[in-house]
C-alpha cells in the first residue's frame, strides 16, 4: 500500500513537472495579443513605376472607436482608421516595408476588402498579387475584390458617414448584389475557368454632400471586365444588371414599364431564374437563355385595374419586352463589342458538348461572335400588392380592360 | 520512505490503544454494586456530565442509575423509574420482580458487560445497576436536542417536497421509511469511528439493488478504520473508486425524496449519524446534472432545462479559455465588428489576456468563497464591494476589459447551474488548467484539455459502474433519463443497475389517451 502510494506520488510529480515544462517548451511562438496587432481593415494596390506596386493599408485605431461608457469621454472625434502606404516589388515586399512604419504587427485576418487601381488592372499580371492572398495564412479567401476608377489608395482615405470605415461600406454594398460581388476565391476561379474571363465590381468615389471632401463613400458604378487577368473594358450599372440577369445572379431590381405615355407600373421581382441552353446544329452554335421571373407589383401609376387577368397578361408582355431590352444591352456591349464571354456560355457548351468544346477551346474568341443568342422570357405577376384599384383614382375612371 | 515510517508508528499506537480498552472495559458486570461503581467511576473519571444516582429500591436494595445529562429524558426517568422503584414496599420482595412489575417502558435491554453499559450510556440510555445483580438494565429513555425538519438549504426546489434530512439518524431513517413503506427497504447498521462510534446505515431495496453492489459497499465500509466520522464526507473519501479524480463518485443529498428515488432505481444510500447529508452510490456523470425537480415538472420543460444545464456546464468549463485562446491566437475567428469592440476595450489593459482571465477568475472564486464563509450580515457587504470593485472600478481603471468581466460573470452564473455543488466545484477547478493550456497552445490546448478530461471520465468508475454510463457504454434505454427526461409513461424500464431481474417498474401503455379507459 505505502509502496504504491509513494510510487504514485512520484508519478504525479513527474507528470506535473512535464506539464509545467510544456509551457516553457512551446514558447507560444504564434502568440499574438490583440494589443500588439495592427488590424488591417482594407487594402489597396496601385501601379507604380516599373514593375513595382504601391500597397496602401487601412489600420484600425482602437482608441478612437472605444464604444460604451468610456468612449463618451475620449473617442468619437477624429478618424478611426490610419492609412499608410509603401512601394514594393509585390505584396509581401510592400507589407514588410509597411511593417517598419507600425509599432504593432500587421494582421491581415480581418481585411475583407481589397481594391485594385484601374492602372494596375489594365496593366495586367494580377495573378502575381492574388497569390499572396491565397498563400499567406492570414488573409481571407473570401475578402471582396473591387476595381476603382482612378487611384485605389484614395478610396481608403474616405470617411464614410454611416459606417466605421470604407471597407465595411463597400462590403455591405456588395452584399446587396446591385453589381457583381466577387471574392478573391471567385476571382481566382474565374481566371482559371474555361475562358479566363473575370468580372470585378467597379467603384468610384461618390460626390460628397457636405463641405468635407473626405466624408463620403465609394459606390459600385459598374463592372470591370477582365480577360486573362487584364482589364479590357467596363460597363455601367444598367448593363451590369442585364449581365447579372443572364448570369443568374440578379437579386433586387424593380422593373418599370409604361403601358401608356406618362403612366408607369413597377414590378418587384421575387424569383428569377435563368437557364442557358446550348445547342449545336449543323455546326451552328446557339444559346437559348430561358428566363422566368415572378414578382409583386409595388407601384401602379396608371389607370389600369391590375386585378383583371387580361390586364396582367398585357403588363406581363410589356415586362418581357422591357427585360429583353435590358438583356440585349450586355450582349451588344460585351459579347459583340469586347468579344468577351462574360455570361458563362463557354461553361454551358463545355458541359453539354464536351467533345465539340475540346476542338474550339483554343480559339473560342473566334467562335464567340458567331454564337447566336436567343432570349425567351416568361414573366408572372404573382401578387398585385396590398391595394386592388390604383390609388386615388375614382372607380369609374379605372380601366377594366 | 516518509510514508512508511509514519505508518509503522501508527500501527504501534493502535495496539496500545486497544490494549487499554480491553483491560478496562471488556469485563462482565460483577454482583457487587460497589465494585461496579468503582469501575464506572474510574471510566467516567473527570466526566462532569455523567450522573450517578444512587437510591434504594423499595427502601431496601441499593441501586444506581447512570446516565449522561442532556441525553436522557429526565422527566420520564423520574416518573417511570425513580418514583415507582423508590416508593416503600411492604415485606421483602426480590428486586428483580419489582423491576419487572414497576417499570413500564417499551424499550428496555439487559446488559451484561461493562462495554455494553458504556455503549448504552453514550447514546443516552440510562443504565440501572442493582445490588446483587449480575445484569444491568438499559432503559430506552433517551432524548436529546435536535434540529427540527427544515427545508434543505443547498438543494431547494420550486416544486417538490420541502422536508430535508436532519442530523439525527433515526429521524432520517424514518423519513425514508415514510416514503417507501415496503418491507423490502432494508437498512443495515454498523458503527464506524474508534472514538465517535458513529452509526452508519446502509439502505437499499431488496430485489432492486444488485446483491454484489451491496456486498461491495459493505466490504468497503468494513475496511474503514478511522478514529472519527463527523460527516459523510469522511466515508466518501474512504470508499471512492478513484481518490485522485476531481469528479465525485458518490453524490450527497439532503433530500429524502432524492434518496428514495435513488433507492428505487437500485442504488445504495449510506446514512451517517450526525449529518443531514446522505451518500448515494453508484452514480454516473449524468446523475450529477439531474435535479429532483426534473421529475416533478412536466417532462418537456425538464428536458429543456436539462439541456440548458448541460450547455452551461460546458460553458463554465470552457468559456474563459475560449476567450483567452481566441484573443491570443485566433483573432480571425471573431466577427470583425466584435473584434473591433473587444480590441478597443482591451486597449488600456496592461496584462496579456491569459493573465487578465486568470486574475479575474481567481478573484471571482475568492469572492464566492468569501460569500459562503462569511456571517450572513457581512456577506452582503462583501458581495456589494466585490460587484462594485470588480465589475465597475476595475474596468474604469483600465485594469481589466469589460468583455472579460462579462465572460467571468457568465462563467460564474453557469457554474451554479450544476445542481450538485460538488460537481460544480470539480468543473470550476478544472477550468484553470484548461485556461493555462489555452494561453499556451490556443484552441489546440483547449482540445487537449477536453480530451484529457473525457479520457479520464471514460476510465472512471463509481462502484464498478462506468462514469459516463448511459452514453459510454451506450445503454439505449437509459438515454431517456440522461440529457433529457422522458415522460413517466415512457420510462417503463428500470435502469440496468437493478440487474437482469425485475426490469419493469410500471405497467406498459399508460400514456393518457382519450380512447382508453372508456371500457363500456
Amino acid at each position: 500500500m505505502n509502496h504504491f502510494l509513494s510510487q504514485s506520488m512520484t508519478k504525479l510529480f513527474l507528470v506535473l513537472l512535464l506539464f509545467s515544462a510544456s509551457f516553457l517548451l512551446t514558447g507560444c511562438w504564434d502568440r499574438r495579443e490583440v494589443n500588439d496587432t495592427a488590424l488591417v481593415l482594407g487594402a489597396a494596390i496601385d501601379k507604380e513605376k516599373g514593375e513595382n506596386i504601391k500597397l496602401t493599408i487601412q489600420v484600425l485605431i482602437p482608441r478612437a472607436v472605444s464604444g460604451g461608457q468610456q468612449g463618451a469621454g475620449g473617442g468619437g472625434e477624429g478618424p478611426t482608421v490610419l492609412v499608410r502606404s509603401a512601394i514594393g516589388e509585390n505584396m509581401a515586399d510592400a507589407t514588410s516595408k509597411l511593417q517598419t512604419e507600425f509599432p504593432r504587427k500587421i494582421f491581415w485576418g480581418h481585411c475583407k476588402v481589397y481594391i485594385i487601381g484601374t492602372k494596375l488592372a489594365k496593366a495586367g499580371g494580377l495573378h502575381k498579387q492574388i497569390d499572396f492572398w491565397l498563400r499567406h495564412p492570414e488573409p481571407r479567401e473570401r475578402a471582396d475584390l473591387f476595381v476603382s476608377v482612378g487611384k485605389a489608395a484614395n478610396i481608403l482615405e474616405l470617411q464614410p458617414p454611416l459606417e466605421l470605415y470604407v471597407g465595411q461600406a463597400l462590403r455591405k454594398l456588395s452584399e446587396m448584389h446591385i453589381g457583381m460581388s466577387v471574392t478573391v476565391k471567385d476571382f481566382e476561379q474565374m481566371l482559371k475557368g474555361d475562358t479566363g474571363t473575370a468580372l470585378l465590381p467597379l467603384i468610384k468615389t461618390l460626390p460628397p454632400l457636405t463641405g468635407n471632401k473626405q466624408e463620403t463613400i465609394a459606390n459600385i458604378i459598374g463592372t470591370a471586365i477582365f480577360k486573362k487577368d487584364k482589364m479590357v473594358g467596363q460597363i455601367d450599372t444598367k448593363v451590369t444588371r442585364g449581365l447579372l440577369w443572364l448570369r443568374n445572379e440578379v437579386e433586387v431590381t424593380a422593373v418599370t414599364v409604361n403601358p401608356k405615355k406618362g403612366e408607369t407600373i413597377s414590378l418587384d421581382p421575387i424569383r428569377e431564374k435563368t437557364k442557358l441552353i446550348p445547342t449545336i446544329k449543323n455546326g451552328k452554335w446557339k444559346i437559348l437563355a430561358k428566363i422566368t421571373s415572378e414578382g409583386t407589383i409595388v407601384q401602379n401609376g396608371s389607370h389600369l385595374d391590375i386585378m383583371s387577368t387580361d390586364i396582367t397578361k398585357r403588363i406581363e408582355k410589356e415586362l418581357e419586352k422591357d427585360i429583353k431590352q435590358r438583356l440585349n444591352l450586355p450582349l451588344i456591349q460585351v459579347k459583340n463589342g469586347m468579344n468577351v464571354d462574360a455570361f458563362g456560355f463557354a461553361d454551358a457548351f463545355h458541359r453539354k458538348y464536351p467533345k465539340e468544346w475540346e476542338k474550339v477551346k483554343d480559339h473560342w474568341d473566334k467562335v464567340l461572335p458567331q454564337v447566336d443568342v436567343k432570349i425567351a422570357i416568361k414573366t408572372r405577376i404573382r401578387r398585385p400588392g396590398l391595394t386592388t384599384t390604383p390609388a386615388g383614382v375614382p372607380e369609374n375612371e379605372v380601366e377594366k380592360k | 520512505m516518509l510514508f512508511r515510517k509514519n505508518r509503522k508508528r501508527f500501527h504501534e499506537q493502535i495496539q496500545l490503544n486497544t490494549q487499554q480498552e480491553i483491560t478496562g472495559q471488556k469485563g462482565l458486570l460483577s454482583s457487587d454494586l460497589d465494585e461496579n461503581l468503582h469501575v464506572f467511576h474510574s471510566i467516567y473519571q473527570d466526566c462532569m456530565d455523567v450522573v450517578f444516582r444512587t437510591f434504594l429500591i423499595g427502601g431496601q436494595t441499593r441501586a444506581v442509575l447512570i446516565f449522561i445529562e442532556g441525553l436522557s429524558n429526565l422527566e420520564e426517568v423520574d416518573d417511570n423509574v425513580l418514583a415507582p422503584l423508590a416508593s416503600e414496599t411492604e415485606g421483602k420482595v426480590r428486586p428483580r420482580e419489582l423491576l419487572e412489575k414497576k417499570i413500564h417502558i417499551s424499550k428496555m435491554k439487559e446488559v451484561k458487560t461493562v462495554t455494553e453499559c458504556i455503549e448504552y450510556i453514550s447514546v443516552g440510555f440510562p443504565v440501572l445497576l442493582v445490588e446483587q445483580e449480575m445484569v444491568g438494565l438499559a432503559l430506552g429513555l433517551c432524548k436529546w436536542e435536535k434540529r427540527s425538519i427544515e427545508e434543505p438549504q443547498a438543494e431547494s426546489v420550486v416544486r417538490g417536497p420541502r422536508e430535508g434530512f436532519v442530523e439525527a439518524l433515526h429521524v432520517n431513517t424514518s423519513l425514508l421509511r415514510r416514503k417507501i413503506k415496503s418491507p423490502d427497504l432494508k437498512m443495515k447498521s454498523r458503527k464506524i469511528g474508534r472514538y465517535t462510534d458513529t452509526h452508519v446505515v446502509i439502505a437499499y431495496m431488496k430485489g432492486l439493488a444488485d446483491q454484489t453492489l451491496i456486498e461491495e459497499v459493505e466490504n468497503r465500509l468494513q475496511r474503514i478504520d478511522i478514529d472519527s466520522v463527523l460527516e459523510s464526507g469522511y466515508i466518501e473519501e474512504l470508499i471512492e473508486d478513484n481518490p485522485y479524480s476531481p469528479f465525485p463518485q458518490l453524490i450527497n443529498t439532503e433530500r429524502p425524496d432524492v434518496a428514495a428515488a435513488n433507492l428505487l432505481e437500485g442504488r445504495v444510500v449510506i446514512l451517517v449519524d450526525g449529518t443531514p447529508f446522505v451518500l448515494i452510490a453508484p452514480i454516473s456523470f449524468f446523475s450529477l446534472l439531474q435535479s429532483p425537480e426534473d421529475y416533478y415538472q412536466r417532462f418537456l420543460i425538464s428536458s429543456a432545462i436539462r439541456l440548458l444545464r448541460f450547455v452551461f456546464m460546458l460553458m463554465s468549463l470552457l468559456l474563459p479559455s475560449l476567450y483567452v485562446a481566441v484573443l491570443t491566437y485566433h483573432q480571425e475567428m471573431v466577427p470583425t465588428a466584435l473584434l473591433i469592440s473587444m480590441f478597443s476595450s482591451r486597449e488600456t489593459v496592461p496584462f496579456p489576456a491569459l493573465v487578465e482571465a486568470l486574475m479575474m477568475e481567481i478573484t471571482f472564486e475568492a469572492l464566492r468563497e468569501a460569500g459562503v464563509r462569511l456571517p450572513k450580515q457581512v456577506g452582503a457587504a462583501v458581495s456589494i464591494v466585490g460587484a462594485l470593485i470588480v465589475g465597475q472600478a476595475a474596468v474604469q481603471a483600465g485594469l481589466v476589459s469589460a468583455p472579460m468581466v462579462i465572460f467571468v460573470a457568465i462563467t460564474g452564473v453557469s457554474s451554479f447551474m450544476v445542481p450538485h455543488y460538488t460537481q460544480g466545484i470539480a468543473l470550476r477547478m478544472l477550468r484553470f488548467p484548461i485556461m493555462l493550456l489555452a494561453g499556451s497552445l490556443g484552441l489546440l490546448g483547449i482540445m487537449l484539455g477536453v480530451i484529457l478530461i473525457v479520457v479520464h471520465l471514460c476510465g472512471l468508475r463509481s462502484f464498478g459502474e462506468p462514469y459516463l454510463s448511459p452514453i459510454a457504454p451506450m445503454k439505449k434505454n437509459e438515454l431517456k433519463d440522461s440529457l433529457i427526461r422522458a415522460p413517466w409513461w415512457g420510462m417503463n424500464k428500470r435502469p440496468h443497475l437493478t440487474g437482469e431481474y425485475n426490469p419493469y417498474r410500471q405497467a406498459p401503455g399508460q400514456k393518457p389517451n382519450p380512447g382508453k379507459g372508456d371500457e363500456s
